[in-house]
């Protein structure tokens, strides 16, 4: 009668396997856009917090706007915002959007000179890298 | 039957590892400070290193932390004056302290 046996995997077997896991692994961390949230808040030359949209990297400010992408509407809470990195930098527009009294965004600019003609506030801009600090600070002139 | 004694480790066998673990650690920290004379006209202006307010104006010696990062962002803001914004390198401070000595920031008026 034949005598079964089980036996581990050859070694260059597991070898072989371990290098494709470590190959697919590799490839999914190169492939893979990074991201980072980052702390936004925006004030004026005397320091108090401005309302505004936060546009990232070309978007459309009426994404920006349907996204809730606005800091300090009702606080000087700052936007904690995930950004992609699919650049080396990522440029982010912070403009002043017009409120009411309770915080309410009366109309959404769609441009910074719409940002300026409604608010009198210059926006502010900034290429930011992915090895940046987290916090960003912007500060809004007045026109 | 013959029992083969488990190797004992050498010191040098644990000194090693825990010294390459110890380096890693430290490059992996790789937090610079840097001490930093700065000037800042006008003298009410608030001094902003990475979003955080730090100082005042005036003549004042600054610690500024790179951290993990490969830049800071200094801003200065005073009220009826062009805030300024700047990203700078730890190669950048190092340079302005060997020709300088120091920062300098003159805030202009709005018009």
């Amino acid at each position: 009668m034949p005598m079964t046996t089980t036996s581990a995997p050859p070694l260059r077997s597991r070898l072989r396997s371990l290098a494709a896991t470590a190959g697919l692994a590799l490839l999914a961390a190169c492939g893979s856009i990074p991201t980072r949230t980052l702390e936004i808040r925006a004030i004026d030359n005397d320091e108090r917090p401005v309302p505004c949209i936060v546009v990232i990297g070309g978007q459309d400010w009426t994404t920006a706007a349907q996204n809730k992408q606005f800091v300090h509407l009702k606080g000087g809470e700052p936007l904690r915002l995930p950004v992609a990195f699919e650049h080396p930098e990522v440029d982010i527009i912070v403009a002043a959007v017009p409120v009411d009294e309770q915080g309410n965004v009366r109309q959404t600019p769609r441009s910074r000179p719409e940002s300026t003609e409604l608010t009198g506030l210059l926006g502010d801009n900034r290429a930011v890298r992915l090895t940046d600090p987290a916090r960003l600070l912007f500060v809004l002139r007045r026109r | 039957m013959t029992t083969t004694p488990l190797p004992v480790r050498s010191r040098r066998d644990r000194v090693g590892p825990a010294l390459v673990l110890g380096l890693l650690a430290c490059a992996g920290c790789g937090s610079t400070t840097y001490k930093v004379p700065v000037v800042i006209d006008p003298p009410t202006a608030s001094f902003y290193v990475n979003g955080e307010r730090v100082g005042q104006g005036g003549r004042r010696v600054y610690e500024i932390d790179f951290g993990q990062s490969e830049r800071v962002c200094i801003q200065v803001v005073a009220a009826s004056h062009e805030p300024v914004t700047e990203m700078l390198t730890r190669r950048q401070i190092a340079d302005q302290l060997d020709k300088f000595g120091e920062y300098s920031w003159i805030l202009k008026q709005e018009k």
